[in-house]
């Protein structure tokens, strides 16, 4: 979940909570919608680990709500958590090669 | 590594001090939350579901604001630590408003923890691990072999004693011995029933007892083919 956040954000720029929940369902294909009780406490944690930074802003539809940004910090730590996740999928594709 | 260490001690942090300090936070988590489901409400309106319909659908695919808002305050703090906190300040307002009452409660745990200690210490270390009444009997141990499943004592042999005797490194030195009973005969002609330890020479070194006559047992008495050798205490002398 945190890396999605991040690369929704690092994509996007800055978004509200639903705007993330509604980027993740769209590149899903609607296999994926956030509950609020995964989502939120993923940002509050990504918020209080320096990754993001959120601030009071106007929606579209002139409404109040709250954006998340990527943080530098966040830049950084995406760019790595990217490179492991990839690697990680270079292992599971040669392991599943090898078993077939 | 050093920065996620950084980042997760920055979390960390920032939870501690969310349990310590109560922060007026859950009504802009409570608004946010709302907001969200407004959103999502509207998104299905727009694609052409009824209000109501919309509204039942946005809480069935998003959650309930009371869910999400406790995971958040899990989140925001450290769980049992916020509830140690609010226990300290229950107790220090209760001692404020009834300060007799606490101080009285207060005392009679204290007494009852002394008393629980001193009883428990009397057991542990009179009744439970009670030491070898010998100069570092604190240092003498039991190796015995205990039955899982039958939850007792089971019996070692020669070779049991053998082994640990050749592999055990934490003891200094490791001996065996069996009470048994033998038929005593004394010159007047009577005889009587005696307990006899039946032991290896180690027994005597762990003891540290000299003899008053004669000499205790050596290692070439625990030969086989050695001569029977016997050490009579002074009560049975």
């Amino acid at each position: 979940m945190d890396l999605m956040i991040l690369q929704s954000l690092a994509s996007l720029g800055p978004l509200h909570g639903y705007a993330i929940a509604a980027r993740l369902e769209q590149v899903s294909a609607g296999a994926l919608v956030p509950n609020m009780g995964t989502l939120y406490p993923g940002l509050m944690r990504l918020e209080q680990r320096g990754l993001i930074r959120a601030a009071w802003g106007t929606t579209e539809n002139q409404r109040k709500a709250r954006y998340y940004s990527i943080t530098a910090a966040g830049q950084r730590t995406l760019v790595h958590e990217k490179r492991d996740w990839f690697r990680m999928v270079d292992i599971m594709q040669t392991l599943f090669e090898g078993t077939a | 590594m050093a920065n996620r260490l950084l980042q997760s001690a920055r979390e960390w942090l920032l939870r501690l001090f969310g349990a310590t300090w109560r922060r007026p936070g859950d009504a802009a988590l409570r608004r946010e939350l709302e907001q969200h489901l407004e959103l999502a409400e509207q998104d299905l309106i727009a694609r052409g579901y009824p209000p109501q319909q919309a509204a039942r659908l946005a809480r069935a695919r998003h959650g309930q604001p009371d869910n999400a808002l406790e995971e958040l305050r899990r989140q925001r703090g450290i769980p049992w630590f916020g509830a140690f906190t609010i226990d300290v300040r229950l107790g220090l307002r209760m001692l404020r408003k009834f300060p007799g009452l606490t101080l009285i409660g207060g005392l009679a745990l204290t007494v009852g923890f002394g008393v629980l200690t001193a009883v428990f210490t009397y057991f542990d270390v009179i009744v439970w691990t009670g030491t070898v009444p010998l100069d570092d009997g604190e240092d003498v141990v039991a190796v015995q072999l205990w039955d899982p499943e039958r939850s007792r004592r089971s019996e070692t042999t020669i070779a049991d004693f053998e082994r640990w005797r050749d592999s055990l490194q934490t003891l200094e030195d490791v001996g065996a011995f069996r009470t048994v009973q033998h038929e005593a005969s004394f010159p007047n002609g009577g005889t009587d029933e005696i307990n006899v330890a039946e032991m290896s020479a180690a027994g005597f070194r762990v003891a540290r007892v000299d003899p008053v006559l004669g000499r205790t047992l050596l290692e070439t008495d625990e030969r086989f083919d050695a001569e029977p050798v016997i050490v009579i205490g002074h009560d049975e002398w």
